[in-house]
């Protein structure tokens, strides 16, 4: 009995331990829990809802997402239209779903304190509650990728080219989206690893999309003509940098663009091999496959239901990698 | 009695010179101030360059102006941006360049003219009507291209950083849509009668103004002007994101024509004004990026002068 009880809370140690640090939690093994889920022949119900579903990169995850449905046959995915943040589309949604009575819904909360409510409401009727990106307490799951690890990785390529360049004075411009505390460490981690390598910071503006991009590139190299970093927020606001600085005439040697998130026209900049030369990719087709897995964890308890997807440097460096991160794009 | 009278008159002119030069003292104010902080500020080459990043928005303004002052608005601008942006990304490699600009042209001319005639002739609400084309474009496009459109024929892709006679083409296509505009409000019956139709609808109706077909054509032009916008931003960003492309447009717009001191009830307005609104933010945007202005600031700043803006041109038309 004893030996019993001790097994069961290293169980929930480790189960703890896990939903602290998703980091620890392997593709294996989410994948391996979402194939066990279907195993016993029931239908399972999942829902999705992001807060920016118009954003490319957002579309190739939900089909990745529906991919890996069909994939385990056991499960449908329903997906919302909340756009730009709406708050009230995201609640109608959810509020549809609870009504519904699936299975589990996965959202990313775009304000956690009026969510709340919706989140207890769910749970009480034996609704899996899963964030995407975003931590609510009390959730039943996780599905998110580590900024922090997109920041360093990001900031890191862009000091080794600073430093194979030898630079006597770098200077960097970094886009921001201030508005979105939560995935801050995009810029700060940057920030951090700029100040230790010397890389001076001399612009720092909101920035996620390609028009505003290229306006602030443009206006800070009317500024700073020997500008030699832009740090994209993602890499729509990279991809705006990258059209300023080819507009501009500048040598593609002489200058370091790097975006986040992967996204297909992102890659195919860097693909180019001119002045784009990095993103911080993240790997979307799992991504997609985990917000299924991760839901179907946590409906039936087969396997971990926080877990981070992994996040790779994407460069001509390793062109196989980016060969492949291209392809997820193309299935 | 007399003397005093024409002490009057002269303080009432002295007041209306002051606030009718209220916007272009703010501007030069704003140049001088962003002069000071940064020098690169007022040199031509930065200029040249706040002219090609106004260039869409006073694409849009200008036609849009003309439609405020008859009383009605198109609140659908942003979406047609994005649809024509879309729209040509995925034309080009069928119909070539002229081809493409032809159709977006003519389907920014369409949807308008269909605008026109909801709010024209059927009398449904503007604003109703261009929420609902705002939302319905918005979900076409994206419909149109779920992926990303990008790389464009480089031909075409010049329009966004080639010049022309020494000028961004750009800025050209900027200034003749301006200068269309000035001509059709100085020189045009439909100048005259776009005030007419937003003084007094009926009014302009029973003096025999056809008021149906302006406010159509209207529309139309402002769809048409939306497209060509959209056409402008593909060009100079080299892509069309079907979900962000023209997002928050109408508000730009709205804002600048509103600056400009065009009453959201229509009747007056003057579209050089309008594009001294437009330059105004386009102004303000580049001197707080040149400045490294926080954004959380530079959002205060932007509604701090706006709002000082609308204080001055209240103070001007209150003095007639």
């Amino acid at each position: 009995m004893a030996a019993l009880v001790y097994v069961a809370a290293l169980w929930l140690n480790q189960a703890a331990a896990a939903e602290n640090d998703p980091s620890k939690v392997t593709i294996e093994e989410v994948r391996a829990g979402g194939k066990k889920a279907c195993e016993g022949g029931k239908k399972f119900k999942i829902a999705f809802s992001h807060s920016v579903s118009e954003a490319a990169i957002v579309k190739q995850v939900r089909h990745f997402a529906d991919k890996r449905a069909a994939e385990l046959g056991c499960v449908t995915v329903l997906h919302d239209n909340t756009q730009a943040n709406n708050l009230e589309q995201q609640i109608n949604a959810v509020q549809g779903w609870i009504t519904l009575g699936i299975d589990a819904i996965v959202v990313t909360p775009i304000d956690e304190s009026a969510l709340k409510p919706f989140q207890k409401q769910a749970q009480a009727q034996h609704i899996k509650w899963l964030t995407y990106l975003g931590k609510m307490g009390g959730s039943d799951g996780f599905v998110g990728f580590d900024h922090a690890q997109a920041g360093q990785l990001i900031g890191k390529a862009a000091v080794d080219w600073v430093k194979s360049k030898k630079i006597e004075h770098p200077k960097a411009l970094v886009t921001t989206l201030t508005g979105l505390p939560s995935i801050a460490p995009r810029w700060t981690e940057v920030e951090k690893l700029f100040a230790q390598a010397g890389i001076e910071i001399v612009a720092k503006q909101d920035s996620a999309d390609q028009a505003s991009g290229l306006t602030i590139t443009e206006t800070v190299l009317k500024q700073h003509p020997d500008l030699s970093v832009v740090i994209g927020l993602n890499d729509d606001a990279a991809v705006g940098a990258n059209r300023a600085v080819t507009v501009a005439g500048i040598s593609p040697d002489q200058i370091f663009i790097g975006g986040q998130d992967g996204s297909f026209e992102g890659l195919t900049a860097v693909n180019q091999g001119k002045a784009y030369k990095a993103s911080a990719a993240i790997l979307i087709n799992e991504l997609g496959a985990n917000v299924v897995d991760l839901a179907l964890n946590a409906v039936a308890g087969s396997g971990p239901s926080f877990a981070y997807t992994p996040t790779v440097l994407a460069s001509k460096a390793d062109q196989a990698l980016l060969d492949k991160l291209i392809a997820n794009y193309k299935n | 009695m007399s003397q005093a009278n024409d002490k009057s008159v002269d303080t009432m002119n002295i007041g209306a010179s002051f606030t009718a030069a209220a916007l272009p003292a703010a501007i030069a104010f704003l140049a001088l101030y962003f002069f000071y902080k940064s020098p690169v500020f007022l040199t031509f080459n930065n200029w040249i360059s706040i002219s090609v990043q106004i260039a869409s928005l006073m694409t849009i303004s200008i036609p849009f102006a003309i439609l405020l002052m008859a009383g009605k608005v198109d609140l659908s601008v942003g979406s047609m941006v994005g649809l024509s942006g879309v729209v040509a990304g995925l034309s080009f490699p069928n119909l070539g360049i002229t081809g493409t600009v032809v159709l977006v042209l003519v389907v920014g001319l369409a949807i308008g003219l269909l605008n026109g005639f909801l709010v024209g002739v059927l009398s449904m609400s503007p604003i109703i009507v261009t929420l609902g084309a705002l939302t319905l474009m918005r979900g076409l496009a994206q419909w149109l291209s779920p992926s990303p459109l990008f790389d464009f024929p480089e031909a075409f892709t010049f329009i966004g950083y080639g010049r022309l006679l020494g000028l961004p083409i750009l800025t050209l296509i900027m200034l003749t849509v301006l200068a269309v505009g000035l001509f059709v409000m100085a020189r045009t019956p439909l100048g005259r009668h776009t005030v007419a139709i937003g003084v007094n609808e009926r009014a302009a109706y029973l003096v025999g103004i056809r008021v149906k077909l302006t406010v159509m054509l209207l529309y139309g032009a402002v769809g048409m002007s939306a497209a060509l916008a959209g056409l402008m931003t593909i060009a100079r960003i080299n892509s069309a994101p079907s979900g962000t492309l023209g997002v928050g447009v109408e508000l730009s717009v709205l804002t600048a024509v509103l600056l400009g001191g065009v009453p959201f009830t229509g009747g007056r307005g003057s579209l050089l004004r309008v594009a001294l609104g437009v330059w105004l933010l386009g102004m303000l945007s580049n001197g707080l990026i040149l400045m490294n202005v926080p954004t959380t600031a530079s959002l205060m700043i932007t509604g701090l002068v706006l709002v000082l803006a609308a204080a001055l041109d209240v103070l001007r038309t209150r003095r007639g």
